[in-house]
């Protein structure tokens, strides 16, 4: 068997008024998990900016927030450039007003064995994942600050974080990087009723996976088999333990990071490893 | 926070759930529709527990039972089951505890706080999950952890040893048990001041430890019952082996500038004196 499937995305979770005053902002909102989770607060009352360098990623999410009945706006910004950063607020809030929820999503992410990264190819990651985190945080913070409100960030980390991830060397330590800044910033920011937690995804497919990052796993059964749960996620299950985390119910809970996995990132590797393949040998970044 | 009839038709088990934790969480299953079977040793802590859940609206089976001893955990769920229904969703909760030096601990001492926190969560998860499969129906197990498993507690040796052996527990059920549709996963509870905690008075702890907390104040019944339930409910389904802190920050704090550090023999109160 595996773990049960869960409700569809439209089953009534949190009261559907509890992001009425909200407007969030979700970088990286116009693809994969950001997507949903856009989705999942316009659900609930939110109005929801989605911040991304690509002009094809905000319009695909507008659109989807827009299916479901909800308000979206899309802004451009690069996040390791503190000052488009402090334009995109701007511009977020004279259009929707205060922003009370930062949900920090982008990410970069490549495949290449550690000797092959660049320097270019370091930066780029990193800058992105753990500069425009703690960035967008900090312009968050500010303004929440001087207008004497509170707010909730979310931010994404990973389970390899805590292990390494051979053949994403880049990715998991900026990834280490944001759980300890989720941590660092969840204890200074309480007392400005800023809290700051993490999510720690394990394997939800979506339609916009890069091909690169599938890899083999085409198919999910494959990959289903690998799993303790049996399954992989559905994006509803993200976007319940997202919603959740930035709501007043979790007004207690900060600097935590939540995984939601499955107990993926638990198997033990000695008892039921296959033998080790080289990870130069299947880590190959994208041909362009 | 969720649907008021999410738990419709559920019976959830809270062992030590006639007060403080254990009490916080039940009443978080009441407010969504849940049948209530608490769990004690204590027949008057169970009466109290049950009338503030009835206050609730909600329906209560109350249940003596020394998680200890395995041919009672056994006879608690088969009473639970005649009397209410299948045990859907188990809150392992019972633990007790009080301030002892290492060096002072007795045998006996040692023995009752890590049977009832460790062996306890152990017997009672083995038997739900034994009960759920033969049923062929999912289930969730919670477990009620301290931030101590982690660093310690200078005493409170026994419990904090059985709280890191429960966390560890949780990580290898959720694994084993995936597969048979029972998910567990554990709460590490920050400061919750209620009367069962020994040596103090729940207002002036209120107090004096809310201001040591990064968030200014100590943890709420109703936020330990939305958490428990969430994790419970149908939109946590793909949530297993996790340990969700609530605690506003409180294991997080790391300061340069510390008052001096008196010898745990030295002080006057062991736990929160100077």
């Amino acid at each position: 068997m595996a773990l049960k499937e869960p409700f569809a995305a439209d089953h009534p979770f949190m009261p559907t008024d509890t992001f009425k005053d909200d407007v969030v902002i979700i970088t990286g909102g116009g693809t994969g998990l950001g997507k949903a989770m856009a989705r999942a607060f316009a659900k609930m009352g939110a109005g929801v900016v989605i911040a991304s360098r690509n002009a094809d990623h905000r319009a695909a999410g507008i659109a989807a927030v827009e299916e479901l009945g909800g308000k979206a706006i899309g802004l451009a910004v690069d996040i390791r450039e503190p000052d488009q950063i402090s334009a995109m607020f701007d511009e977020a809030e004279r259009l929707l007003g205060p922003v009370t929820v930062l949900v920090n999503n982008a990410a970069g992410r490549f495949m290449a064995p550690a000797e092959d990264i660049s320097p270019n190819g370091w930066r780029a990651v990193t800058q992105i994942v753990l500069d425009g985190t703690f960035f967008c945080s900090k312009e968050f913070h500010r303004r929440r600050l001087a207008a004497g409100g509170a707010g909730a960030i979310l931010n994404i980390g990973a389970t390899f974080a805590w292990t390494g991830g051979p053949g994403s060397a880049h990715s998991a330590a900026a990834k280490a990087g944001v759980i300890n800044l989720t941590q660092t910033l969840g204890v200074e920011w309480a007392v400005d009723q800023v809290r700051v937690n993490c999510l720690a995804p394990g394997y939800f497919p979506h339609e916009d996976t890069a091909a690169h990052m599938k890899g083999d796993w085409s198919g999910e059964d494959k990959r289903a088999r690998q799993m303790p749960a049996g399954r992989v996620g559905r994006l509803q299950e993200l976007g319940w333990s997202a919603t959740f985390l930035c709501s007043p119910f979790a007004s207690y809970i900060t600097g935590h990071t939540l995984v939601v996995d499955g107990a993926n990132w638990l198997r033990h590797r000695a008892s039921s490893a296959p033998d080790f393949v080289p990870v130069r040998e299947w880590a190959r970044p994208p041909r362009d | 926070m969720l649907p008021a009839d999410e738990f419709a038709g559920k019976v959830v088990l809270v062992t030590g759930g006639g007060s403080g934790v254990g009490l916080a969480m039940a009443r978080g299953f009441a407010l969504c529709g849940a049948r209530i079977a608490i769990a004690s040793r204590n027949e008057e802590t169970l009466a109290e527990g049950a009338a503030e859940l009835h206050g609730l609206g909600a329906e209560v089976f109350t249940v003596q039972c020394d998680v200890r001893q395995r041919n009672q955990v056994t006879d608690m769920f088969t009473q639970i089951e005649e009397a209410t229904g299948p045990v859907d969703f188990l809150l392992n909760n019972a633990g007790s505890n009080f301030p002892a030096l290492a060096e002072n601990l007795s045998v006996n001492a040692w023995r009752a706080i890590t049977q009832i926190a460790l062996d306890g969560t152990f017997f009672c998860s083995q038997e739900f999950h034994a009960r759920r499969c033969r049923v062929g129906r999912a289930g969730a197990i919670i477990n009620n952890l301290a931030s101590y498993a982690w660093t310690g507690f200078p005493g409170d040796v026994h419990s904090a040893a059985a709280k890191a052996g429960t966390l560890n527990l949780t990580l290898s059920l959720a694994t084993e048990w995936a597969r048979d549709q029972i998910r567990v996963n554990s709460i590490v509870v920050g400061t919750y001041p209620h009367s069962r905690v020994p040596n103090n008075d729940p207002r002036e702890r209120e107090g004096r430890r809310g201001r040591t907390v990064p968030a200014g104040r100590a943890l709420r019944a109703q936020e330990l019952g939305w958490a428990a339930a969430f994790l419970c409910s149908r939109f946590g389904g793909y949530i297993t082996g996790l340990n969700l802190v609530v605690d506003g920050g409180d294991w997080l704090r790391r300061d340069l500038l510390k008052p001096p550090f008196i010898p745990p023999r030295e002080r006057k109160d062991l736990w929160f004196g100077q």
